[in-house]
């Protein structure tokens, strides 16, 4: 009986020995697992840090020179500084300036793409009136819709929001690059920006009676330097980043981008943000 | 875009702060094409030094700059009593989206961005000089 009980209390101390050997190793496994986990966190930061600094640095590098001929070119034209040039000249730096111009905005837009990707764009949060927006984008299309004959026909629904949330920057570069794509590609007939609302999101629809967009084209004209094909983009420019940075852009707030387009009857983008309705007072106090 | 009038600046003491010469040379020529006493500065540090002793009317200063950057000049200057009424405006970047608040925040009346053209430059200027109560009054337009 008492053999029987003391070989009981053998087993029993072998076991608890071994099940603490049992999590002694365990223990070891998981504080080793933690810093791996740990040593490789530091390293993607350490890759982000890098990373996003390369991104100010390049971003900076190349815009100073830009700046500089931008600055200067515009200079010379304007005959400040006692400039004097003849026609040919004036011609020539004239050229020399729109192509900076068209550079510079190249590498914005690429900068914007570069960091939207890395995780690095920290769009504003900030309440904005979306029919103060409209209008200031009105004003800017405006002018390019009458240079081309086009009808520009603005409307905003009453129940628009009279603020919401989000990056105005941000939006009007989505709004204007819709907006100079309708005209860009419409020859005849009008464009059209329409403000829409309803109970949770509000919409920005730009429509337009220009050539349309085929249906094998519509899902990847958000993609990144993609263009309907060859000849379009040798016809009308541009360098296929337009959309790609609203499609992002719009994401970042949450929000939708949808084309609807019939060939040879025009297209129209829908841009639906969620109508984050800001109580009147409240948005001073914040701002 | 309203026509500017030649003599906007007209004697007006203005100090430009830019670590890139173009920039600066930039910024230089168009100023003095509308009147404007232009000194400049290639950091915060010197542009300290020329502030105190020019007593601009305005101060336009880049924000990225070595030796003292814009933040730690628009420091200074603010908790200077000699210099803190004087108004500053930043030279940002392309879309340094969070600056833009920052900048406001630390001091700076308000921000211009780069490229300085001619075009853009002056119209820009003067649309932040018209809410700068002390400098409105004197601007004859």
């Amino acid at each position: 009986m008492a053999e029987a009980v003391q070989e009981r209390e053998q087993v029993l101390v072998e076991f608890n020995e071994s099940l603490e050997q049992r999590i002694a190793e365990r223990t070891f496994e998981l504080r080793q697992a933690r810093d791996e986990a740990l040593a490789a966190q530091r390293i993607a930061n350490e890759n982000a840090r890098l990373k996003s600094e390369f991104l100010a640095t390049m971003s900076h590098e190349l815009r100073t020179p830009m700046n500089a001929i931008e600055g200067f070119t515009s200079i010379m034209l304007s005959g400040m500084g006692g400039v004097e040039f003849n026609e040919k000249t004036g011609r020539y730096v004239q050229r020399v300036n729109a192509n900076s111009k068209r550079l510079l905005g190249l590498i914005n837009d690429f900068l914007d793409l570069s960091r939207i990707e890395s995780g690095r764009l920290e769009l504003a949060n900030l309440p904005f009136s979306p029919r103060d927006a409209a209008m200031r984008w009105k004003e800017e299309i405006g002018v390019l819709a009458q240079k081309k004959n086009l009808n520009f026909e603005v409307s905003i629904d009453p129940d628009i929001p009279e603020t919401v949330r989000g990056d105005e920057e941000a939006l009007s570069k989505v709004a204007l690059n819709l907006l100079s794509n309708a005209i860009k590609f419409t020859e005849t007939g009008s464009v059209a920006l329409k403000l829409e609302s309803d109970d949770d999101a509000w919409r920005i629809e730009v429509s337009d009676t220009g050539i349309g967009i085929p249906m094998h084209a519509r899902e990847f004209i958000f993609e990144e330097f993609r263009q309907v094909d060859q000849s379009t983009k040798r016809k009308y420019g541009g360098t296929g980043l337009g959309l790609a940075i609203a499609q992002r852009f719009v994401r970042s707030m949450g929000g939708t981008i949808t084309v609807k387009s019939e060939v040879g009857q025009g297209s129209t983008f829908t841009v639906t943000l969620p109508a984050t309705r800001e109580p009147e007072n409240v948005a001073e106090v914040i701002a | 875009m309203k026509t500017i009038p030649m003599d906007l600046l007209d004697g007006w003491n203005v100090v430009v702060i830019d670590d890139e010469e173009d920039s600066l040379e930039v910024a230089q020529i168009i100023l003095e094409e509308y009147g404007a006493d232009v000194s400049t500065a290639s950091n915060g540090h010197e542009g300290l030094e020329v502030i105190r002793r020019k007593r601009p009317k305005l101060v336009i200063s880049d924000i990225s700059m070595p030796v003292m950057d814009g933040w730690g000049l628009i420091f200074e200057l603010k908790n200077d009593r000699t210099t803190c009424d004087i108004p500053v405006i930043a030279l940002t970047a392309h879309a340094m989206i969070g600056d833009r608040e920052r900048a406001i925040s630390a001091g700076f009346h308000n921000y211009l961005t780069k490229p300085l053209t001619a075009n853009t430059f002056i119209h820009d200027l003067v649309g932040l000089l018209v809410e700068i109560p002390q400098l409105a009054l004197e601007l004859p337009m």
